[in-house]
């Protein structure tokens, strides 16, 4: 059935909400289920360090979209046509760049140091306590503005979809949340994740490939666009926007790796995978699905300009509203059960980005401040019982807010992304591999970068003026900037947190059997010659022919 | 507009170069073995303090 009119706004009827509902009760199930063995801390804040490569990627890409990506980016795509997938190019290589540069460190360092929340990697780096508060400070004020801002999300396509009021729509989807979240924690976060991931995916390609079909297939479409408006088939988007260097390097590097590395629940995932080998093939996992899902979600909103150019009254409720671009195309092009699902989808972007930052704030308040400094015999088990009561508290109370934000919410949400990402990536890069980056150094940058982002953003003054440089780089330079001059006259990290890193940075040779395959767990390992040791520089050394026997590194007896 | 879809291929083709280009164990075997994972008995700051 295609919708063609005011009908497209009409709330979906009974068996859709049946659909949702049984959605709704999978998730809780798999939360339930996961409550039985996550009793542990390691379970419960990092799921044992167990995770294999489809749930690491699969979570990892579920949080990262957000109501942004499933509602935002096809309105993007609708106002400005192909231009915007300049974005796409950074966002969808997000993980692959994290992965690929900290991934090894991190995972490694963060199970040595037993380092079970964010902030905790930056006091066991660089032995500053206060570190850590302001990370665990700084970590959950701009989470629960990303948490105040899906649940109001949730409410708004409940809304929408099956005519709910908000209100009772913000409490119920509230609710299954925090459900699934207290009991199973990570473990339940993260396969929830998984399954919101496939529903994400499969049901926006079935939505992409039917509305290309329906304008008569990609040609079509773009002699329709170019019928429209011919910039909407330029690369440079209307009025030569991306011309400009500054703003073509803000889309494609403001949502890059760098971004991403500052988010404390995509770095999390990095302390749950089990082993290195797991992160490269999550990494090639979650690059094949973001390629499709980022170009995908854009893709939507560049066909919706096509499908509704002769809708004249959906063309004005689209003005008026962008982010209703993928639910009025949902309602056009998919019948009514397939709907249903697709935004079931659009919930579980929501759900499925909203569980990671309740379980960080959760963590960051409990293991981070009150187990840290006010009980710090507090055992594992204790901490999880606290984590969990926490976690209700912070549910209750970010639901409430959204029930009625208040607009400082708005625009500290503007800042949100940059803000995590100028405090933390930096101090994270450095920290891992560097060892000249000192204590001060981290305290500046963490303190200095994000306050020079939102004091140049629009939020406060914006002192651009007529160039057109982003905040982003601003709070990016000044971060860096500190980090390098607190470290060239602060004093050095004590001994013990190097040692640490060396042991995580230490390389060894690949096994001689086993390919890229991960040992299951330490007890069912097989047996086998435990290798020694090596640095780096030995490392390559090995590798070398002429120089193994003359260094008589390892090896050099069997391949000689 | 084909150059827009690069990123189809960009991500996973240089995603697939790094999964093949291995040059260190990845299994953490060393790490496992060492530090297993269970946590000990204390709170949250224990790790430094024992260092």
């Amino acid at each position: 059935m295609v919708l063609a009119g005011e009908e497209l706004l009409e709330p979906l009827g009974g068996p859709a909400v049946v659909i949702f509902l049984l959605y709704l009760a999978a998730v809780i199930s798999l939360g339930l289920w996961y409550a039985k063995i996550s009793r542990t801390l390691s379970r419960y804040y990092v799921g044992g360090r167990s995770l294999n490569a489809w749930i690491v990627s699969m979570s990892f890409q579920a949080t990262t979209n957000t109501a942004g990506s499933a509602l935002g980016f096809a309105s993007f795509g609708m106002l400005d046509g192909y231009s915007v997938l300049w974005w796409a190019l950074g966002d969808s290589g997000g993980q692959f760049v994290t992965f690929a540069t900290i991934g090894r460190r991190l995972r490694r360092f963060s199970q040595i140091v037993r380092a079970y929340t964010f902030p905790e990697f930056f006091e066991k780096r660089y032995g500053w306590p206060s570190l850590r508060v302001v990370a665990a400070l700084v970590v959950s004020l701009f989470l629960v503005v990303y948490g105040v801002i899906q649940m109001r999300a949730t409410g708004i396509v409940l809304e929408l979809t099956f005519g709910w009021e908000y209100t009772p729509a913000v409490l119920i989807g509230g609710a299954v949340v925090i459900a699934y979240v207290v009991a199973g924690g990570f473990l339940a976060v993260a396969y929830t994740d998984f399954i919101q991931a496939l529903v994400m995916i499969a049901s926006f390609l079935v939505l992409g490939f039917l509305t290309l079909d329906s304008v008569g297939g990609f040609a079509a479409l773009n002699e329709q666009l170019f019928d429209i408006d011919p910039e909407f088939v330029s690369p440079w988007g209307p009025g030569d926007f991306y011309k400009s260097i500054p703003i073509l390097a803000g889309a494609i590097l403001t949502f890059s790796g760098l971004g991403y590395m500052g988010q404390p629940q995509m770095v999390i995932r990095i302390y749950a995978a089990r082993t290195t080998g797991v992160l490269k093939k999550a990494a090639l996992i979650g690059s094949i699905w973001a390629s499709g899902w980022v170009i995908l979600t854009y893709f939507l909103g560049i066909m919706a300009i096509a499908v509704f150019a002769d809708m004249p009254v959906v063309q004005e409720t689209l003005a008026d509203d962008p982010d209703l671009t993928t639910p009025t195309l949902i309602r056009h092009i998919l019948p009514t059960w397939l709907a249903a699902i697709a935004f079931a989808a659009i919930i579980a972007a929501v759900m499925s980005s909203f569980d990671s930052f309740l379980l960080m704030i959760g963590q960051a308040f409990t293991r981070d401040i009150v187990a840290r400094f006010w009980r710090p015999d507090m055992s594992g088990e204790r901490q999880v019982m606290w984590t969990r009561v926490v976690l209700v508290f912070v549910g209750i109370l970010v639901v409430i807010v959204s029930l009625r934000p208040p607009l400082i919410i708005f625009d500290l949400l503007v800042v949100a992304w940059g803000s995590l990402a100028v405090a933390f990536a930096p101090v994270l890069i450095g920290g891992l591999f560097s060892k000249r980056v000192t204590p001060l150094g981290a305290m500046l940058a963490m303190i200095l970068g994000p306050t020079a982002l939102v004091a140049t953003s629009p939020l406060f003054i914006d002192v651009r003026g007529n160039h057109d440089w982003h905040e982003f780089f601003i709070g990016l330079i000044v971060s860096v900037t500190a980090l390098i001059i607190g470290s060239r006259f602060g004093k050095p990290t004590a001994p013990e947190p190097l040692e640490n890193l060396d042991r995580a940075t230490a390389v060894r040779a690949p096994l001689p059997t086993g390919g890229h395959q991960p040992a299951k767990s330490v007890s069912s390992a097989p047996e086998r010659e435990v290798q020694p040791r090596l640095t780096r520089g030995e490392y390559i050394a090995t590798q070398i022919p002429g120089l193994r026997g003359w260094l008589g590194a390892p090896g050099a007896a069997t391949t000689s | 507009m084909y150059f827009f879809f690069a990123p189809i291929v960009v991500w996973p083709v240089a995603a697939l170069i790094w999964f093949f280009t291995r040059r260190v164990d990845e299994t953490d075997s060393d790490v496992w073995e060492e530090y297993g994972e269970e946590e000990r008995p204390g709170g949250a700051g224990e790790v430094l303090e024992e260092a």
